[in-house]
């Protein structure tokens, strides 16, 4: 009842706003020129679309499957070339997952020439250990451990055939110092100056979680709850699990 | 429909607002009484989101027409059952029972489940085999081994009372009952039905104390074991996590080497779903026995012991959850000792809402 009726009466303002301003007004206020930016992220594997339950190669050698992959892409930051503009997302937590959501709009991005972009994967202190939360950070959301250690940031689950074992794959990376910031230069510029609308894309690939510096063999590490074992899947981040495709 | 409809008269609205001259006649003739919004108190440790469908909003009289029908006989065959049979408000709207008493004595295939907090899910039923509530209650009202009676005929049947006629032009505008509208009554009804003041809800907003026993069942019950950094779990967490007491998610959880029922794997016929089904909300655990989809654990000590010592690892698709959970290294089975497995129990009891079982707006109106 509240989000229908409360989205109504929105919807209402929103839809009177042009009349109440067009119709009895003349005074078309200029307003600073902002863009709208795109941003989708694509979860491959091998460069490939991820698939549920489709059997891949570990760079160790291992089978595998996945059941579930879903992680916390949260802080995004734009900054422009001259580095004067510097865009910040409000609220910006966004739980991406293999099946769901795998996109969202940057809204209000003034005007500039951006090449750099900034972005986490988990979730800041400040958010991580509170409970009364909404959006993607709703506490029902399945990426919850429980109240003392905050958020899953990262969760990988599905089965291993290796070469001794055959087992489950769950790893659950969270906890404050797997926090981790990047900062990526777009392909090519993004110039909002001229044009309304914006669009940059993310690919995450699976293989380099498991590859650079830490090969993951799944015989001898196939799960990680915090811990040593996930600080190694969090060092593995930084070499091509996570890049800016393209931005347009 | 109706979001096209209000849509529009959204869009129209406006064009009589921006300019006119608040002058008011007073002279307006009064216009048939609309149903008033209903508006959920959601308790302060239960989610935000949730979605209300558009052609289905809540309304007072809309929840009213709900309630009567939830507990009305006439929706059975031979009217002997209600909803209200086997989902009694007590048991946190659940039977006590392994498989449900249908008419004439037939037995549902599953057993009753608890509508404690319908409104954060999407998937419905042990297999998910439904996606909204409305959709939900066409099977137990229709199906022979439950109120084996075809809509058309309880619309018929209603149609003739005295009671319910009037009841739904209250609610939606018009005396002629529809099977859309009795649908759409069930799930306001069912809507309402939120459970968030258990000694679990007090405690974390800092209103309760647990005892240290309590607490160390909670820690467990919420933490996947790692032998690796020395972090003892019960693993319920995985699968039962979050406020709302599931992750809303599918499992085999290893009750058989080869399930008769196989669960979510016939709605999706995905061989890799042979043997789930939906991990359901523990609020209320306490009152909901037998447990699983086919009651065959009759205590919650039962259920533990299945989940330490008990999982069958020969079941196809066996979650990775479970096959990767144990409190030693290397080890072959959960692995916790007797006494932690008491605590989880313990916990479990706090997760007894008796508001909500106690609640009169939820109870028979013709008792």
């Amino acid at each position: 009842m509240l989000i229908r009726f409360r989205s109504a009466f929105l919807l209402l303002i929103v839809l009177s706003l042009p009349f109440a301003f067009s119709a009895c007004s003349d005074d078309k206020e200029k307003e600073p020129a902002t863009a709208t930016v795109q941003v989708n992220v694509q979860s491959l594997v091998d460069g490939q679309n991820l698939q549920r339950d489709y059997p891949y190669q570990s760079p160790a050698g291992d089978t595998y499957t996945v059941q579930k992959f879903r992680f916390y892409l949260s802080n995004v930051k734009l900054i422009s070339e001259d580095g004067h503009t510097v865009y910040t997302e409000p609220d910006s937590y966004h739980l991406i997952t293999m099946d769901g959501k795998s996109g969202f709009k940057l809204e209000n991005v003034p005007a500039a020439r951006y090449n750099k972009m900034e972005f986490a994967i988990g979730v800041d202190e400040a958010r991580n250990h509170t409970i009364d939360q909404f959006g993607d950070l709703d506490p029902s959301n399945d990426m919850v451990w429980d109240w003392n250690t905050g958020y899953k940031f990262l969760l990988l689950e599905g089965l291993f055939t290796g070469d001794t074992k055959v087992g489950g794959l769950v790893f659950h990376v969270g906890e404050d110092s797997n926090f981790m910031l990047f900062n990526m230069d777009l392909p090519q510029a993004l110039d909002l100056r001229q044009k309304p609308d914006g669009n940059i894309v993310l690919q995450t690939e699976l293989s380099d979680l498991f590859r650079t510096p830490h090969l993951i063999d799944f015989d001898e590490l196939n799960t990680a709850m915090g811990g040593e074992n996930a600080r190694k899947i969090v060092e593995n981040y930084e070499n091509g699990f996570i890049k800016v495709a393209s931005g347009n | 429909m109706a979001p096209l409809r209000f849509f529009l008269l959204a869009a129209l609205l406006p064009l009589f607002l921006a300019c006119s001259s608040d002058k008011d006649d007073g002279q307006t003739t009064p216009a048939p009484e609309k149903p008033k919004p209903y508006e959920l108190a959601i308790p302060a440790t239960l989610p935000r989101n949730f979605i209300i469908p558009a052609d289905n909003p809540m309304t007072v009289e809309g929840v009213e027409v709900g309630r009567n029908l939830f507990y009305e006989t006439k929706l059975s065959r031979n009217n002997t059952i209600s909803c209200g049979s086997c989902h009694q408000q007590q048991l946190a709207f659940t039977d006590g029972k392994a498989f449900s008493a249908g008419v004439n004595g037939a037995e549902a295939k599953r057993s009753s489940m608890s509508l404690a907090n319908m409104l954060w899910f999407s998937q419905f039923n042990w297999d998910g085999s439904a996606t909204t509530l409305e959709q939900q209650a066409v099977k137990p009202l229709e199906d022979p081994l439950e109120m084996h009676q075809p809509l058309p005929e309880a619309v018929a049947k209603l149609q003739q009372t005295e009671r319910y006629p009037p009841l739904f032009e209250k609610a939606f505008g018009s005396p002629t009952i529809t099977k859309e509208n009795i649908l759409n009554a069930l799930a306001q009804f069912q809507r309402t039905l939120i459970s968030g003041n258990s000694r679990y809800d007090r405690y974390l907003q800092n209103q309760e104390v647990f005892t240290p026993d309590e607490v160390e069942g909670m820690v467990l019950f919420m933490t996947h074991p790692d032998p690796s950094t020395h972090t003892r779990g019960g693993n319920c967490g995985d699968c039962h996590g979050g406020v709302l007491l599931t992750t809303r998610t599918f499992h085999n959880n290893g009750l058989d080497a080869e399930p008769q029922d196989i669960g979510l794997g016939d709605i999706t016929g995905r061989a890799s779903d042979k043997g789930r089904f939906k991990s359901p909300s523990l609020r209320n655990i306490t009152l909901t026995a037998p447990y699983m989809h086919d009651g065959r654990f009759k205590t919650l000590e039962e259920v533990l012991d299945h989940y330490n010592e008990h999982i069958r690892f020969d079941t196809p698709n066996l979650d990775p959850l479970i096959m990767e959970a144990s409190n030693m290294p290397n080890g072959t089975s959960l692995g916790l000792t007797a006494e932690e497995k008491r605590k989880i129990i313990l916990f479990l009891h706090t997760l007894t809402d008796t508001t909500f079982i106690n609640d009169k707006r939820f109870s028979n109106p013709f008792n």
